[in-house]
């Protein structure tokens, strides 16, 4: 064991140690699950129904959506980049959906990958237009926001249409033995693909190149446009799955319902733990993120707050959260 | 010791950057009228210590003395305000300032209403342009001008401040002889007006040539300071290097045995290879298994440019083959693919992620080998790791350490062993020693030496004259992007690199 | 060599090397031209004021995001500081001169607050922009939810009639589109803070070591932001005269819109504010024109969005051309 004087990272030679330093070393994404823990507490200081299976169930079926369309943001902001348009998907996704199913169990065995079709398509251009039109990531989902929007509006010429089915219902609002959503299901597989993908996979090693230093991962051979193509493809299609269930959770379809995704994902992930300037991070922190987000909005319905007040301590949090461990690099060393 | 002569000292300055100790108890003085000369290595802690002066770096510990006052540390704002001035090697110019905007950036001269008269701007640059006899539009953004001219409307900058110390550190590195003198001149003036000038460089004609006392640092510390009158060269170099000049280089291979090597087919050819929007075209050249070939030429006259260029990492054009593989190559993923691999000159930002540990730094390249359908092998990576940490003796000897927590000549090797893990046939190496340790640098020069005489072709670029002459087989001299000459053997001497360096014939 | 010559040159070669300036002012003129077509109403220095006065608070708008682009950042609160200042306005405007000016005044004040909580966020606490802001969007819209819950609130007419005049058949809001951003971002602009403001966006770090201060800067050009956001939010409570808490939300979109369309990128230190004012006008004018097509307005969204795009791929081609970008 080399002595390191001055301050080098050391690493014990044990299995426990080595977890216990490379946990020490993601302070960040502990202090997610330590806020998200502690604002569950006070949660169910204030109203004890909180610790009820079925607030508890209904919180895990929430969190579903906005963990599902943060796998794709995550994704993104890990290469640096972010996607604006992940809320017009899900209304566009919606919109589509509740029209084309109209209800039928049958039809909505094609809803679904006609869903992934249009969140991937969406995405697809995103990744495209920044990758070989050079246009920077936030203006083009910005851009690709805006034109999906109307294209939702088109389509439903201001007035949505149709419902949800059975089955859709049943996989957005249902349960699975009566405790587990089935949404919170989908929730932990997709999870786990992408924390398997992104920490055992070379694609995944890729993704954290990429994110620390374009430069240096094209010298080594790293293909960094096809990533960046792919992820915002998968941003897209993850925001079309969270849109289907939307629908099956709400039953039918209304303009803007993805509106609250869009900044929530965005502080999620941030509040996870995950740089915004990339590579550094992942979706193991976003989880907790997703957590705290879902309960601090529950929070806040609870407590009765009006409008007006949500969305000041919204920002209000996530300001604080920021200072914690958001900050960018200071000029001096 | 003339403290009261002295405008700024440093006492017993130490700098740390993690485990890697820059700058040890180092005391240095800079006194009116004189032109100090900071000697050393590279990584020797010259930089180190200079950016303790201008307020760019905090020391650990020691304190820095400004005309009697003293500071734990100072500020850029402060250095500045105290008149010292810098032109550092990573240039702190704006890119999309123009060229006046940036001489006299935040001292702009202003008209009666307090807003900045653009008339003066132009005239007071102007001014100090001529003064190093520089022919430059002031209205040019900065983003425009090559190397040579930025460094040149860096040192007016620094000018523009009227400082009392001007602190130069190697800021001749692309500039051409002419240049170099009119530099000389502003230093001899400004020496007239009792101002201090620091001249950092390894470069030792120039030291005997401006310099009035000399400072000489090794690995962090200061080893000796004598004045210009009782130094002389191999003196000098004795005290950077601590050892004989001779013993640097490993043996090069004789006449005969080169002779025996060019037997084999080329492992690179390039033919009127070219590499647009650059100033490298018509370059022709080829590459043996088993020699180490330099390339040489003074900073920015195309040679990193080519070397990215057939690396895939700029688009190229014109005949390239390496082995059986037809280039040019559209991307660095093409290249690896045909064996060829690029050491970039900047370990910082395009050979390393510093971020990452050791080992997923050295995996990096050849990813592919260790997984098994995407899926990363983690046992077989570690192993391999290992095994090349063991090869190249790095230091610390573990997988585990974020790479950014090494020394510069350990990140190099882990850099170099990265590209090692892909097993190419032909390596291009970019400055390779460049702000890496004595110490390191030799063990470079022997693992070069054995990776040739494994059969490897080496393309070797450096900017160090002793460099080439001690390593090379063969050195390609450029000038203005294109390869003005080729030296073998006996033929390579500093004066025919200098020479050629600048475009000039051999002299008579 | 007359000075003239001289000066004709330089502006060539800074045309050449900012092409969007004078490609979004040929787009404007075109659309323009098309739109006198469609309305030649719209030739009547009365009807032309009215439109004008309408298009105003967007141009105000672009102008404060374009300075904090310049900084290489992002204000995304934007609309959260016009629709604050329409709702204080719309509250707590008097009668008369006196409480017009009052009001105005408050207004102001809010959105330079505003500004430089944003620019201590990023200048100080080193938040990074885009989250930074989008937070204090979010709590300005809140605020202004809790100043006034449901629309309403309102202002003396008189203060609405403001910018609807003229100075010899030439509208007031044109001139106010060249006279605000020339009297407030001016003398900034050809200062010594002018120049940190560009530096700092074109290499922070470089700018810090030749001793700007990057943080004052920044909260400078943050500052000036919220500034213009109040400004366009005054402007904007003239032509809706009341308040109403989710009025301002186009602004934060429409403004990066509008300041991309006019040539200054993300990246900082290059650009300026002719360029955005054009690009407002167009985005401005661009929905009418849709309407006068007889588009139906559901495409407005699409076809706005698809013109960004277009934009920026038009701009980053001639960038291409003219040599400085390589792939």
């Amino acid at each position: 064991m080399s002595r390191d004087p001055g301050g080098a990272q050391t690493f014990s030679p044990t299995r426990l140690g080595y977890l216990i330093d490379t946990l020490k070393s993601d302070w960040r994404t502990m202090l997610a699950y330590g806020v998200a823990l502690v604002l569950y507490l006070i949660m169910v200081a204030i109203s004890p129904s909180f610790a009820s299976l079925e607030q508890i169930s209904n919180i895990l079926n929430l969190a579903a959506f906005l963990g599902i369309v943060a796998i794709g943001q995550t994704l993104v902001i890990l290469v640096f980049g972010i996607d604006l348009s992940v809320s017009a998907v899900i209304t566009l996704v919606n919109l589509v959906t509740t029209a084309f199913v109209a209800g039928s169990d049958a039809r909505t065995l094609t809803a679904i990958p006609l869903a992934l079709a249009i969140g991937a398509a969406v995405g697809l251009v995103n990744g495209l237009g920044i990758r070989y039109l050079q246009i920077p990531d936030l203006v083009m989902t910005l851009a690709s926001f805006t034109i999906v929007t109307g294209v939702a509006l088109l389509y439903s010429g201001g007035a949505p249409t149709g419902q949800s089915s059975r089955l859709l219902n049943k996989l957005g609002a249902g349960d699975l033995g009566g405790i587990l959503p089935w949404s919170f299901v989908i929730w932990a597989v997709l999870a786990a693909l992408t924390i398997f993908a992104l920490t055992r996979t070379t694609f995944g090693r890729h993704v954290y190149a990429v994110g620390l230093n374009r430069r240096a991962s094209r010298f080594s051979g790293i293909n960094v446009g096809r990533t960046v193509v792919i992820l915002y493809t998968i941003s897209g299609a993850t925001a079309a799955i969270a849109g289907l269930l939307l629908t099956g959770y709400t039953g039918s379809s209304y303009f803007g319902i993805g509106d609250p995704y869009q900044l929530g994902s965005i502080a999620a992930v941030v509040v996870g733990g995950t740089s915004i300037f990339g590579g550094r991070g992942g979706y193991i922190g976003t989880i907790a993120g997703v957590i705290t987000i879902v309960l601090l909005q529950s929070l806040l319905t609870v407590l009765n707050i009006a409008d007006a007040g949500r969305e000041i301590a919204f920002g209000l949090v996530i300001l604080i959260l920021l200072v914690i461990y958001g900050r960018e690099r200071s000029l001096r060393q | 010791m003339a403290d009261e002569n002295s405008v700024v000292r440093l006492n017993h300055v130490s700098k740390s950057f993690g485990s890697v100790r820059a700058v040890h108890d180092v005391d240095f003085s800079v006194d009116a009228g004189n032109v100090e000369v900071l000697l050393g290595e590279n990584g020797a802690g010259k930089s180190t210590l200079i950016r303790i002066m201008t307020g760019v770096l905090r020391p650990d510990s020691g304190q820095i003395v400004v005309a009697g006052t003293k500071y734990d540390e100072l500020t850029p704002r402060q250095a500045k305000e105290l008149g010292i001035a810098t032109v550092a090697q990573e240039l702190s110019l704006l890119p999309d300032l123009t060229v006046a905007s940036n001489v006299l950036i935040g001292r702009e001269p202003r008209n009666r209403l307090g807003l900045i008269s653009y008339k003066g701007l132009r005239r007071r640059s102007s001014d100090l342009l001529s003064e190093l006899e520089v022919e430059l539009d002031p209205e040019v953004p900065v983003r425009e001008l090559r190397f040579a001219e930025r460094q040149l409307v860096e040192v007016a900058k620094a000018l523009a401040s009227d400082p009392r110390v001007l602190i130069l550190d190697e800021p001749t590195s692309g500039l051409r002889s002419a240049e170099v003198q009119h530099l000389f001149d502003v230093i001899r003036r400004l020496r007239e007006r009792d101002r201090s000038v620091v001249f950092i460089t390894h470069r030792l004609d120039e030291v005997l040539e401006i310099g009035d006392r000399i400072t000489i640092l090794k690995d962090g510390q200061k080893v000796s300071q004598l004045e210009r009158t009782e130094a002389d060269p191999d003196q000098l170099v004795q005290l950077m290097v601590g050892r004989e000049v001779g013993s640097r280089f490993p043996q090069k291979p004789t006449a005969d045995e080169r002779r025996q090597l060019r037997q084999d087919a080329p492992l690179l050819e390039a033919r009127s290879f070219a590499v647009p929007d650059t100033a490298v075209s018509d370059v022709d050249f080829a590459l043996w298994p088993g020699e180490v070939c330099g390339l040489a030429g003074l900073q920015g006259q195309g040679q990193t440019e080519l070397m990215e260029g057939l690396f895939g990492a700029r688009p190229s054009m014109g005949y390239l083959r390496v082995w059986d593989a037809e280039g040019p190559f559209e991307k660095p993923a093409s290249a690896i693919s045909a064996q060829l691999a690029l050491v970039p000159e900047d370990r910082k930002s395009e050979g390393l992620i510093l971020d990452f540990l050791v080992r997923h730094n050295l995996s990096l390249a050849a990813l592919d080998r260790f997984a098994r359908a995407t899926v990363v092998d983690r046992v077989r990576e570690e192993s391999r790791a290992r095994q090349q940490i063991d090869a190249l003796d790095i230091q610390p000897p573990r997988t585990d350490v974020v790479t950014n927590n090494l020394s510069g000549g350990n990140q190099q090797k882990v850099a170099l062993g990265k590209w090692l893990m892909a097993s190419p046939r032909v390596l291009l190496l970019a400055d390779p020693t460049r702000g890496v340790d004595v110490g390191t640098k030799q063990e470079m020069y022997k693992l070069v030496r054995k990776l040739a005489s494994e059969g490897l072709a080496i393309l070797y670029l450096s900017t160090e004259l002793t460099e080439l002459v001690g390593l090379c087989d063969r050195v390609l001299v450029m000038f203005d992007g294109r390869i003005v000459a080729e030296l073998e053997g006996d033929e390579i001497n500093e004066e025919r690199i200098a020479n050629a360096s600048v475009g000039g014939r051999e002299s008579s | 060599m007359t000075t003239i010559a001289a000066s004709s040159r330089r502006l060539l070669r800074h045309a050449r090397r900012e092409p969007a300036v004078p490609a979004v002012y040929v787009v404007l003129a075109i659309m323009v031209v098309v739109y006198a077509v469609l309305d030649p109403s719209i030739l009547n220095s009365d009807r032309a004021t009215i439109v004008l006065a309408e298009k105003l608070p967007l141009v105000l708008a672009a102008v404060g995001q374009t300075i904090v682009f310049l900084t290489r950042g992002i204000d995304l609160s934007v609309g959260g500081i016009v629709t604050l200042t329409n709702v204080v306005i719309a509250t707590q405007m008097g009668q008369g001169f006196g409480g017009i000016a009052v009001g105005v005044a408050i207004g102001l004040l809010v959105g330079i607050a505003a500004g430089v909580a944003n620019g201590c966020l990023v200048g100080l606490v080193r938040l990074p922009p885009i989250i930074a802001t989008l937070a204090t969007w979010s709590i300005l819209e809140g605020l202004a939810l809790y100043v006034l819950p449901q629309p309403g609130g309102s202002v003396p007419i008189a203060f609405g009639d403001f910018p609807l005049r003229t100075f010899f058949s030439v509208p007031f809001p044109l001139i106010l589109m060249v006279v605000l951003p020339l009297i407030f971002w001016g003398p900034v602009r050809y200062s010594r803070l002018g120049h940190a403001i560009y530096a700092v966006g074109s290499d922070e770090q470089a700018a810090y070591m030749s001793g700007l201060s990057v943080a004052f800067t920044k909260i400078v050009a943050y500052a000036m932001s919220g500034f213009f956001a109040a400004l366009a939010g005054v402007f904007l409570t003239m032509q809706a005269l009341s308040g109403d808490p989710r009025i301002g939300e186009s602004f934060t979109l429409d403004s990066i819109a509008a300041t991309v369309l006019g040539g200054t990128l993300l990246a900082g230190g290059r650009g300026g504010v002719l360029g955005p004012i054009a690009g407002a006008l167009v985005l401005g004018l661009l929905s009418d024109l849709l309407f006068f097509t007889g588009v139906r307005p559901d495409w407005e969204y699409v076809i706005s969005g698809a013109v960004l795009v277009i934009a920026l791929v038009v701009s980053t081609l001639g960038r291409r051309i003219s040599g400085e970008q390589s792939r």
